[in-house]
């Protein structure tokens, strides 16, 4: 069965068409990997999936678990399980990491019908998770990624991830600025979290990456759209020809 | 509102000092008048008509146990409701000037400006109280925590009037909480003597119009002014949190009249629709090598003003001076409204300033990165305006007002509270000093 599935997917940005007319379908349980050029619209896709505003759907459609997304906000999208790991994660100054990850599993969980975790009961979840991803605890008493490294960042991302436990992930370059050792706690962590029902989609421009979490399914999205869809040996196919043969659908 | 700016006439029993003083502020006031928006230092106060507002409630304070508590109530000190240590010297002004207790001489003497607040403050100073903070620490060497609760219970006009004298190398955190009849037309001076190597932080929580009972009054106004005067090598930390329902300015001179004395002065607003609030702040270097520093935050409401004119004044003589300024607001609807003036005249080249001032609105891809964690807008919201005002709280050298503060400020603006500082150990609020 499918988990995700987007037809015809159209997205303006500003005045810009981006997406035009996309094609993608997720089963439950597997890892897609999208890899494109610089400016395809990879980052619009995964803006697109969870709901960011000015990235305007014109037509098309976007279905989670058989349910359209298109109407909800990112925080509703986020509650029905979608959660996107960004290419730039967002510093917000102020806000201390520990109580804003409580309220946003106690959010998702009072979506899931879970009861919410007190103060003592969520730091038990959160050791044991920041130890799953080997992070410091010493990182969740600063500001939500203000001045953390970029790799400290990419981590915290996959952090609120497992800690989250979404149906669906996006991974926009969450390799890149990882160190090597990071790069592989990293895919630990995203491989750790693969079951059955949770499907994942990974965009990256490297293979390396795709060597440690191995895609059931290789994209390229181009132009504006999946232009080739096939197995993981296509990522070798790209690495040694480049983008330019891949042309049409 | 005129008849806060009245003289009344002077006793006949005051010392030579002070009448010669009074007389001279009946003079002043006399040829400057009330205030008026003509002023460059009045100019955004919205002085005239001012529609009905409903006060907010007041939640039960969660401060930590003070070492003092003094309640000035309608303008009168409230004896049975106050608990003041013997350390402490708590009396009317009148007493103090009567019995000529130490600094007393201060009264009205420390902003000679021609502030028709102070000025006609100075009038009605007898009903006022004195406060004399001795040096060194009492039990297990905490900061003492003097809290200071000013209310109104009646719509009118009132003077309310405050000196601290606070001795050479002492160390103490003052709370003013500025509270009550959201119909009360309120004219409160705090005058503040640092003496020498003293360090004094000054919280003033300007809660006009919050009150136990739900009521529609008259929008009040709020005219609060503090003035300090900072020795050599004394330290003096403002913290200015106005959140009053109505028309509010606070005004904080502080004059650095030694070397190595420094003035933080910080501010933090939140003005709600209908609500006017005013922030007006002037530091005087008047000797080389003293440091000044000065914050705002404003967060604003649809409908609501809030102004800020920042001055710093460093002279042809005060060389060595380092001065910093920033500015900021966040405007939370289409149609709020800031004014930011932030105001260096500096006299002399040997001299380190910075400053900036910045009007913006919450960032939209950060509330997108928090709701796409699941955080619904309402709290999303709600944890980057505690975001913004944490910097200015954490100022704060008492913990439990800090975040008292943050939860103020929240709830003054409808905005869903107890988020962004949950509790999860003291690690999360920081470590500063907590008084016992
Ligand atoms: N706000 C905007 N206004 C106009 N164009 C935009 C805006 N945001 C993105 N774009 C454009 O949309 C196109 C797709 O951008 P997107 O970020 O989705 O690319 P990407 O495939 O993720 O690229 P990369 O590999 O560099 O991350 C780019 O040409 C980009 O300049
Ligand atoms: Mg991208």
């Amino acid at each position: 069965m499918n988990l995700l599935e987007i037809d015809d997917l159209h997205v303006t940005v500003g005045e810009t068409p981006i997406l035009v007319g996309l094609n993608l379908r997720i089963p439950a349980g597997e890892v897609h990997a999208v890899m494109g050029p610089n400016g395809a619209g990879k980052s619009t896709l995964s803006y697109a999936v969870a709901g960011r505003e000015g990235y305007d759907v014109t037509k098309g459609d976007i279905r989670l678990g058989g349910e359209s997304l298109l109407a909800l906000g990112p925080d509703e999208r986020a509650r029905r399980g979608v959660f996107l790991a960004f290419q730039y994660p967002v510093e917000v100054p102020g806000v201390r990491s520990k109580p804003f990850l409580r309220a946003a599993v106690n959010a998702v969980r009072k979506a899931r019908g879970q009861a919410e975790l007190d103060p003592g009961a969520f730091l038990k979840f959160l050791r044991k998770t920041l130890e799953s991803v080997r992070l410091d605890e010493a990182l969740t008493n600063r500001d939500l990624n203000s001045g953390f490294s970029g790799g400290e960042k990419k981590r915290f991302d996959i952090l609120q991830m497992a800690l989250l436990e979404p149906r669906f992930c996006i991974l926009d370059e969450t390799d890149s600025g990882l160190d090597i050792d990071a790069m592989r706690v990293v895919a630990d962590g995203v491989n750790a979290m693969r079951t059955p029902e949770r499907s994942m989609l990974v965009i990256t421009h490297y293979q390396r990456l795709l060597d440690y979490i191995v895609p059931d399914v290789v994209h390229v999205l181009k132009d504006g759209r999946i232009m080739r869809s096939g197995d993981k040996s296509l990522v070798a196919e790209l690495e040694a020809r480049g983008y330019e043969w891949v042309t049409s659908p | 509102m005129s008849s806060l700016f009245t003289p009344l006439p002077t006793p006949a029993t005051v010392p030579g000092w002070l009448t010669i003083r009074l007389e001279r502020a009946a003079l002043r006031l006399t040829d400057v008048g009330a205030p008026t928006t003509a002023r460059e230092d009045w100019r955004y106060t919205r002085l005239g008509s001012r529609a009905p507002l409903s006060a907010r409630p007041l939640p039960t304070a969660r401060l930590a146990t003070p070492s003092a508590r003094i309640e000035l109530t309608d303008g009168q000190w409230d004896t049975e409701r106050s608990c003041v240590p013997a350390a402490l010297v708590v009396t009317t002004l009148a007493d103090a000037v009567a019995r000529e207790l130490p600094g007393i001489t201060m009264l009205g003497g420390i902003a000679d400006a021609d502030e028709p607040s102070l000025l006609s403050s100075l009038s009605a100073f007898a009903g006022g109280l004195y406060v004399h903070i001795p040096a060194g620490r009492p039990e297990g060497g905490a900061v003492p925590l003097i809290e200071l609760v000013v209310s109104a219970t009646r719509a009118g006009s009132l003077h309310q009037r405050v000196l601290f004298v606070v001795d050479a190398g002492a160390q103490v955190c003052i709370v003013e909480r500025h509270q009550g009849h959201p119909g009360a037309e309120r004219l409160a001076v705090t005058e503040v003597a640092v003496g020498a190597g003293a360090t004094v932080d000054h919280v003033r929580l300007g809660l006009s119009g919050w009150t136990g009972a739900e009521t529609t009054a008259a929008a009040g106004l709020d005219l609060g002014t503090v003035a300090a005067t900072i020795a050599a090598g004394g330290r003096f930390h403002s913290h200015i949190v106005s959140l009053g329902v109505g028309t509010t300015r606070t005004a904080v001179h502080a004059t650095l009249h030694g070397a190595g004395a420094h003035a933080a002065l910080r501010a933090l607003s939140a003005t709600p629709a209908g609500c006017s609030h005013d922030y007006y702040s002037v530091i005087d270097h008047a000797v080389p090598g003293a440091t000044s520093a000065q914050t705002t935050k404003g967060l604003i409401a649809d409908g609501g003003v809030a102004s800020v004119v920042a001055r710093v004044l460093i002279g042809r003589g005060a060389v060595g001076s380092s001065t910093t300024q920033s500015l900021k607001a966040l405007l939370l609807g289409a149609s709020a409204k800031a004014n930011l003036k932030p105001q260096l005249e500096i006299d002399n080249d040997a001299v380190k300033a910075a400053h900036g001032a910045a009007v913006g609105r919450l960032d939209p891809l950060q509330l997108f990165f928090l709701q796409a964690r699941g955080l619904d807008s309402a709290t999303a919201r709600a944890l980057l305006i505690a975001g913004f005002v944490q910097e200015v709280a954490d100022t704060i050298p008492n913990v439990a007002l800090a975040s008292e503060v943050v939860h103020y400020v929240l709830g003054g603006l409808g905005l869903p509270s107890g988020i962004g500082s949950d509790d999860l150990g003291s690690d999360d609020l920081g470590s500063d000093v907590e008084p016992s």
